[in-house]
């Protein structure tokens, strides 16, 4: 499922993908696959991804229901 | 592999087994090799006897560098650098000249021969060795920077 909360969060901030991923250390591919949800990140990296982003885990990686 | 619908194993399994298979794939690679040098050196088999272990061997081999260079992987530790694949493309073709001078003092008990054996085959293997790297390596870095690119849309 895409997560798009994280797409717009980081749109918000105007940061690229490339920029988000050299600040939290991984590749532009996973930033990518973790927007379009091709790819589960670790617990690890969905902090650090908050952090850059000043936001919760719940803003950007909480399922919602329905 | 997605031919069946249920799972039985939970994400903390799944990464377990994911670990057990990696390390079982280098198992399998490594023997395969041990086996090749065992059925040449020790029982003395002909080259064509191990042509089947060569074969899966060398698929192995294809399956993992092709793999890596589609998802814009080189290597865990190792920079794709022309330093480095010299010194890659050295020691295999170190090893490749041994195992053929071996080989060939053993059928012929000819110690020059044996001699320039060890010195084309270490020539010609890390010449080639160094080529295909270097191509390789193109590969990579081309497929890496496709990947690396930000399509226009990803920012809307």
């Amino acid at each position: 499922m895409k997560n798009l909360r994280l797409k717009l969060a980081r749109m918000e901030k105007d940061i690229s993908q490339t920029e988000l991923a050299r600040r939290v250390g991984v590749t532009r591919q996973t930033i990518g696959m973790v927007e379009s949800g091709d790819y589960n990140p670790t617990l690890n990296l969905c902090i650090q991804i908050c952090k850059e982003l000043g936001k919760t885990l719940n803003d950007l990686f909480w399922e919602e229901d329905g | 592999m997605k031919w069946f619908k249920n799972n039985n194993l939970d994400e903390m399994q799944e990464l377990n087994l994911l670990k057990l298979e990696s390390r079982g794939f280098w198992i399998g690679f490594f023997g395969l090799a041990l086996v090749i040098a065992v059925q040449t050196f020790v029982y003395g088999r002909d080259v064509n006897i191990t042509l089947g272990e060569s074969a899966v061997l060398f698929f192995m081999g294809i399956y993992l560098t092709g793999g890596c260079i589609r998802n814009g992987i080189w290597d865990r530790h190792l920079p794709a650098t022309p330093t480095v694949n010299l010194g890659a493309s050295l020691l295999a073709a170190l090893i490749t000249a041994l195992y053929n001078s071996i080989y060939c003092y053993k059928n012929y008990q000819n110690a020059p021969g044996a001699f320039i054996t060890f010195g084309i085959s270490f020539l010609l293997v890390s010449v080639v060795l160094f080529a295909m790297l270097s191509v390789i390596t193109a590969l990579y870095h081309k497929k890496k920077r496709q990947l690396e690119e930000e399509k226009p849309d990803e920012n809307k």
